[in-house]
Formats: C-alpha cells, structure tokens, sequence
C-alpha cells in the first residue's frame, strides 16, 4: 500500500467513525484527493481535512474548494429531500407505501449524513403498484421522462431537473430465473413484510429490514463489482451499515440469504478489507474468514484499479461494425468478465458465467449489441 | 432576543450551515454561514431569551478570552443575526 493509500484510509476512517486523524509526515493531498474522487468519497474527506490541525491541511484554495464542494452536496441534498417528501406524500395518498432504497437511507447512517454523496433517489413500489406510481410521480411539479427506454425492466428513471428518481418495481434485475425467484423471496420479506419506519429529518419514511438493508447494500456493492466497478463509497456503505445495526441483526437470517445466493466467498473477501482498511471492529463483521485475506488482497488491487463506475469498458467502447461481428464481440466480452473475475472469485465467475450462457446469452447479447 | 423558529444548524467541514427548513420546504435564499463560536452560542440559546450578557458570559466561559474581546465579537455577531432576520 502506498503512502497516499494509507493517508486516504486514515481519512476515511475519521470520517466514517467520526474518530480524530492520525497521519505522521506531510499529507499527499493531491493523490489523496485523486483516489477519494474515483471512489466517491471526496465530500466525505473534505468534512475531515477542513478540521485538521493547520500543519497537515490542504492549501488555502485546496479548503476553499472543497468547502465549495460541500455546500453544493448540501443543496443538492436538500433538494432530493424535498422532491422524497413531496413523492412519498403523493405516493401514500393513494395508498402506496414506498420503500427507500440505498442513497438516503444510508447516508442517514454516517456521523454526518450531509457528507456523503448520493446520485439518485431509488423507491421500492412493488410489482402491483408499479404503474399506478409512475403515472403519479410523471405529475409532481419537475418531474419528466426524457427517455424512450426511462423503464429498464428493474425501474422507471424521472429526472427533476438534475435530480433522478428510480421507481423499483423489483430492486434486482437478475438474469438466472432459479436466483431470481430465490431473491424475489430474500425480497418480499426484507422489503415488503418486515419493512420498518425511520424517522428521516423529522418525516416518517420505510425503509427495508435491517437484514435486508445490510444484505442489499453489500448485494449492490458486488453488483457494482461484477459491472462497472465498485467504489469505497459503496464499501463504505456496507461497514456503516452493519455498524449501526451491530447487535440488532438476525445473523442467521443473514447468512442464510448470502448463502442462498452465493454470496458468502465475496461478503468473506470484502469483509476483510471493511475491518482492514475501514477500520470497523472485528466484532461487529458477522462470518469474516481470515484465510480470504489473500482472495482480498486481489480484491483489493482490483478495487484500487477500478473505483466506483470506472471500469474500463473497451467492448463497449469498441464495437465493430455488422450485427454478426457485434454478436461475436459481445460473446467473446463474456470470456473477458469471466477471467478477470476468475482471478479474484473462481466460483462466481463459473457461475456468472454459467448464468450468462444458459439464460442470459441472448439478452445480454443484445444488450451489448444495441444499448 | 430570541432565536427564530425554523432553522436548522447542518455542520460542515470548518463552518455550520444554518438552513431555514421544514419537512416540506426549504428557504434556499437563505442560508447562513457560521463559524465554531457563532454556531456554539447559536446553541447554547436553543429556546431560552437571552441578552448581549448572556452571550458575553458564554463566550468567555467556553473560550478563555477577555471580557473586552467577547463583547466585540458578540456586538458584531449580534448585528450579522439581526440583519439576517434570524432573531426577534
């Protein structure tokens, strides 16, 4: 580990723990910066540095900017406040009770939730009240569809004005219909029967089960993972999440709903670097193995490579001409994930791949091909 | 004086951020910057009257400085919450 990398993790901490800094020598806050942008945590760090004793903080112009930066994440969070509040209302006047998802709910979780960054907000509406909602929501001042695809089979994106809202009909897209209908299960009971209500800044919201919210925020981590690339913002979530809920947490249920969609390797592998780099208590990381520390070194290098939404995508990027040559390229990307996540998870990898070719080949094919 | 309702005190980094905000609406015209010691006072007088004294007292009680340097910066703080209207 870099210097840089050991400064960035000493800032996360603070942040996340809300614990004073500890760093000998000059702060490398150029890199420092550099990385927490590529893992979405800049505004957390920002919180941290500007309260640094004056020998170890950033220059004049660098605190500036991102002073500058936390005021416009405030705005923009009480901007996303005002568009929840007024969907939920809508939403619950025709007797819609939506679930919040990730975003939110999650930064209500960290020692000062204004610092940490969020993109969307993301509602759980269910199957059977999906398209009473969207038509609802279509209507609250600001809001507009701008595209044609706005419905992604797992959602229905409306923007207000540079705000996007997701409208969940099903919180997970998965391809393998067995692993699907065994999700759509951890679902109903996570998300819809043991829902619970949280007092979110004086307004009454739902927001999942413990477990569920635990084993969706890690769930969403390792999707961002398998796809674009995940973030410690992301990572950050599972440890601030588990955290909070320490010693409420039906372990049992946990583990069985990892279990149940293989999940158990990977929680293994992040589960180190969450107590090894973000500094949460052994104590308090349910089923951590240290024999994975290996698996999560790689893991680690992998994460540190990547950052959050910044995998390099060279067949998207470059597709050829021709529909058969797309089919082809898009066939031959299948191996390419398929090794990459080898190095790092064999099984999963088999699996992904296993899904990918016997019930997914032909969407993500055509996905690849013409989206 | 007393402090208005209504307003809600965010930390930020090296300020607090005092936001005029409801559940349903935000006054996005006005937002007021604090420093540490202004948002401390703003605090320590959370539904309670109070004078200039009582400021002055606060201030060198929780900073260690002089009686002449307290009533300085709690005149001059005192006339920045006046015009921002966030004090009756």
């Amino acid at each position: 580990m870099s210097v840089a990398e050991a400064q960035y993790f000493a800032l996360l901490r603070s942040a996340l723990w809300d614990i004073p800094v500890s760093i000998e020598g000059e702060v490398e806050w150029n890199t420092v910066m550099k990385i927490a942008k590529h893992h979405t945590t800049s505004v957390l760090l920002s919180g941290v540095a500007s309260q640094m004793t004056e020998n170890k903080r950033p220059s004049d112009s660098m605190l500036d900017e991102m002073q500058s930066v936390m005021r416009l994440n405030l705005i923009n969070h009480l901007k996303q406040k005002l568009i929840l509040v007024s969907a939920v209302k809508l939403l619950r006047e025709h007797d819609i009770e939506p679930v919040l998802l990730k975003g939110f709910g999650l930064a209500m979780l960290y020692p000062n939730p204004n610092l940490r960054q969020f993109g969307d907000i993301d509602l759980y509406v269910g199957l059977n009240n999906f398209h009473e909602a969207c038509k609802l929501l279509r209507m609250l001042p600001g809001g507009y569809n701008w595209r044609e695809e706005g419905d992604t089979g797992k959602h229905y994106n409306i923007e207000f004005g540079p705000y996007p809202m997701e409208i969940h009909r099903v919180s997970v897209d998965l391809l393998d219909p067995k692993e699907a209908a065994i999700y759509e299960s951890i679902e109903r009971e996570g998300l819809l029967e043991k829902a619970q209500r949280v007092d979110f800044e004086g307004f009454e919201l739902s927001i999942p089960s413990k477990e569920f919210v635990v084993f969706f925020t890690f769930f969403h981590a390792w999707h961002h993972f398998l796809t674009t690339g995940v973030g410690w913002r992301q990572i950050s979530d599972v440890a601030v999440t588990l955290h909070t809920y320490h010693g409420q947490l039906d372990c049992d249920k946990l583990y069985q709903w990892l279990a149940a969609m293989h999940l158990l390797k990977p929680w293994q592998a992040f589960g180190c670097l969450i107590v090894d780099h973000l500094g949460l208590p052994e104590t308090e990381m349910p089923f951590r193995k240290i024999s994975n520390r290996r698996r999560a070194r790689k893991l680690y290098d992998r994460i540190m490579a990547e950052g959050n939404f910044r995998r390099p995508n060279h067949f998207k990027r470059n597709k050829p001409q021709g529909t058969m040559m797309r089919k082809l390229h898009a066939f031959i990307g299948i191996f390419v994930d398929f090794f990459q996540l080898a190095d790092v998870f064999p099984g999963q990898a088999l699996r992904e791949m296993h899904t990918a070719l016997k019930a997914g080949l032909r969407k993500k094919i055509q996905k690849n091909c013409f989206f | 004086m007393k402090r208005r309702k209504g307003y809600a005190l965010r930390p930020l980094g090296k300020e607090f951020i005092l936001v005029a905000e409801g559940v349903e609406a935000v006054d996005f015209t006005r937002m007021i910057s604090m420093n540490e010691s202004a948002a401390f006072l703003w605090k320590a007088v959370e539904d309670k009257d109070f004078e200039a004294e009582t400021l002055v007292d606060l201030l060198m009680e929780e900073y260690d400085i002089t009686q002449e340097i307290a009533e300085k910066d709690v005149a001059s703080l005192l006339q920045t919450w006046k015009e921002a209207n966030i004090i009756d």
